[in-house]
């Protein structure tokens, strides 16, 4: 390979002579001809629990965030890994784990980082050169940045991920520098949190189903001044909430909204929202009349702002 | 699927080099080239990018191995990381793959990176052909006349041949064609206008697009 930038045409023909497709045969039923009785029920075993956790994770029922975190789940994850002691570890399974329910995350974090074989530099660096990001939730890469950041000194790769993601974040139109303004808008906060308050946030717009915190979310965005993130947020879950007929968990939401926090745009979106079932949402007509008693506190009650919103 | 590479001992010993430099620099210039508002088109412009992070040696040895990578993905339509891990098996030893470990995902994302992505592109559209030429010479012969009973020279004929040696997906191959003078004079007279075609057509197509657009083969110098 002499230098390819005298002789494209000399590299483009090398190309073709040395880089082979290999076509290996790629039967499934393989394994079960070359493993040992033993190993192929592990394997069987392992399928089973990793089916079973993204399974329910992918099921469009508003409580599957409530199953991903269930201690019967997380047994059976932490089970899969002490059984794994013979297998590298691959990361595909955290796409289904949720930062939505964080003490459930932590325990999963936790765990990992009592496998000290699973957690060393030269781990990382295999995992995250040999796993494909591309075909992961922005989300779930952002929570490995949080499980690995502590090491981030030792693992070049590992700010170039973060790079990649507030790429990626850039081109779904959610944030520019989402990472820098958590960073100034919670100077305090450890480099950890703020990833995981990231990974929240994203989650509640790439979710397909309604997230728990959607409104914190909302209310984080609309601080850094992500209004288009925040109205997003607002719509699209109330919507999920809608479509999956979770009027209850609605009601839930509205009672929950911190309409102190929040700002104008936040309010009037929630009021907006919800304004199709407002008959069946008891808490609205409480939060209605907080929005008002605030945004009167505040000074920016303009004459019509709330009308056709009670 | 799982790809295999085979690279040869030169190639090897390029990617041994890129073991070798400075993670952390590398690092910077993945972000770098991520960030580049404006991608190049010629692999020239792209290694001075490099340069801007690198040293010239590490800058020469990186590029020639991550365009194959790329090119490499493209072809064979395989991920980055299925491409970053199959040269991992390329090395034998394993002190050698876990110094690939600590560099392959800051070339797998360089795999991905615009600016790869684009050069590359460039790169096997100019030469996405069934035959490519390798080699065009003209060989001028002198043919002597003898008389009838061979001993004596009467005069000679200058004559030329062109020589076209090529590559397709089957090997090499060569051709010979006579030529004369006019034909000679008509290949100069296309050639240079030719020329004059592909830089009217990437000048205008530049200006009225603002899009990067090179002419296959050409090098930076020729692009100023």
């Amino acid at each position: 390979m002499s230098s390819v930038a005298l002789d494209p045409r000399g590299l483009v023909v090398q190309v073709r002579e040395n880089a082979e497709r290999a076509y290996l045969d790629y039967d499934s039923n393989d394994w079960y001809r070359s493993t040992a009785r033993q190993a192929r029920f592990g394997e069987q075993s392992t399928s089973r629990a990793t089916m079973g956790l993204c399974d329910e994770q992918k099921s469009s029922s508003g409580i599957a965030a409530e199953q991903v975190a269930s201690p019967t789940i997380w047994n059976r994850v932490a089970h899969w890994f002490r059984g794994r002691t013979e297998k590298p570890l691959t990361l595909d399974e955290f796409q289904s784990v949720s930062p939505n329910d964080v003490q459930a995350f932590d325990q999963f974090v936790t765990f990992l980082r009592q496998q000290e074989s699973c957690n060393s530099v030269e781990d990382w660096n295999k995992k995250l050169a040999y796993t494909d990001f591309d075909s992961w939730p922005v989300k779930s890469t952002i929570l490995i940045l949080a499980i690995s950041c502590d090491k981030q000194d030792d693992i070049p790769v590992w700010r170039v991920q973060l790079n990649r993601c507030r790429k990626n974040l850039q081109s779904l139109g959610i944030h520019n520098n989402l990472f820098e303004s958590l960073r100034n808008q919670y100077p305090a906060d450890s480099q950890h949190s703020l990833l995981l308050k990231a990974a929240r946030m994203v989650d509640a717009l790439e979710t397909q189903v309604a997230t728990d915190d959607y409104l914190d979310s909302a209310i984080a965005f609309e601080q850094l001044n992500e209004v288009r993130s925040a109205l997003a947020c607002v719509y699209r879950n109330a919507r999920y909430r809608l479509r999956d007929g979770q009027i209850k968990e609605l009601d839930s939401d509205v009672r929950g909204f911190e309409f102190s926090e929040a700002k104008v745009d936040t309010m009037l979106a929630i009021l907006t929202a919800t304004a199709p079932v407002k008959r069946n949402l008891a808490s609205r007509s409480t939060l209605y009349a907080n929005i008002q008693r605030t945004l009167k506190k505040r000074g920016q009650l303009e004459r019509g702002l709330l009308d056709g919103l009670q | 699927m799982p790809i295999k590479v085979k690279p040869d001992k030169d190639q090897l010993a390029q990617l041994r080099h890129c073991t070798r430099i400075d993670a952390s620099k590398l690092a910077d210039l993945v972000i770098h080239l991520s960030d580049l508002a404006k991608p190049p088109l010629i692999a020239d412009q792209l290694l001075t990018e490099i340069k801007s992070k690198l040293s010239s040696e590490d800058a020469e040895a990186l590029l020639p191995p991550v365009l194959s990578m790329s090119m490499i993905a493209r072809s064979s339509e395989s991920k980055s990381t299925e491409v970053v891990k199959a040269f991992r098996n390329a090395f034998e030893s394993p002190e050698e793959q876990e110094a690939w470990d600590k560099i392959a995902g800051l070339i797998q994302v360089l795999i991905d990176a615009p600016a790869i992505r684009l050069v590359t592109k460039a790169m096997q559209l100019s030469y996405d052909y069934a035959n490519l030429l390798r080699k065009a010479n003209i060989v001028t012969d002198l043919r002597p006349l003898f008389d009838d009973s061979g001993t004596v020279v009467e005069g000679g004929v200058v004559t030329h041949t062109l020589r076209i040696a090529y590559q397709s997906d089957d090997g090499g191959h060569d051709l010979s064609l006579a030529i004369d003078l006019k034909d000679v004079q008509k290949l100069q007279e296309q050639c240079e206008r030719a020329i004059k075609k592909g830089t009217s057509i990437r000048d205008e197509f530049s200006q009225s697009t603002n899009k990067p657009c090179m002419i296959s083969g050409e090098s930076e110098s020729h692009n100023e």
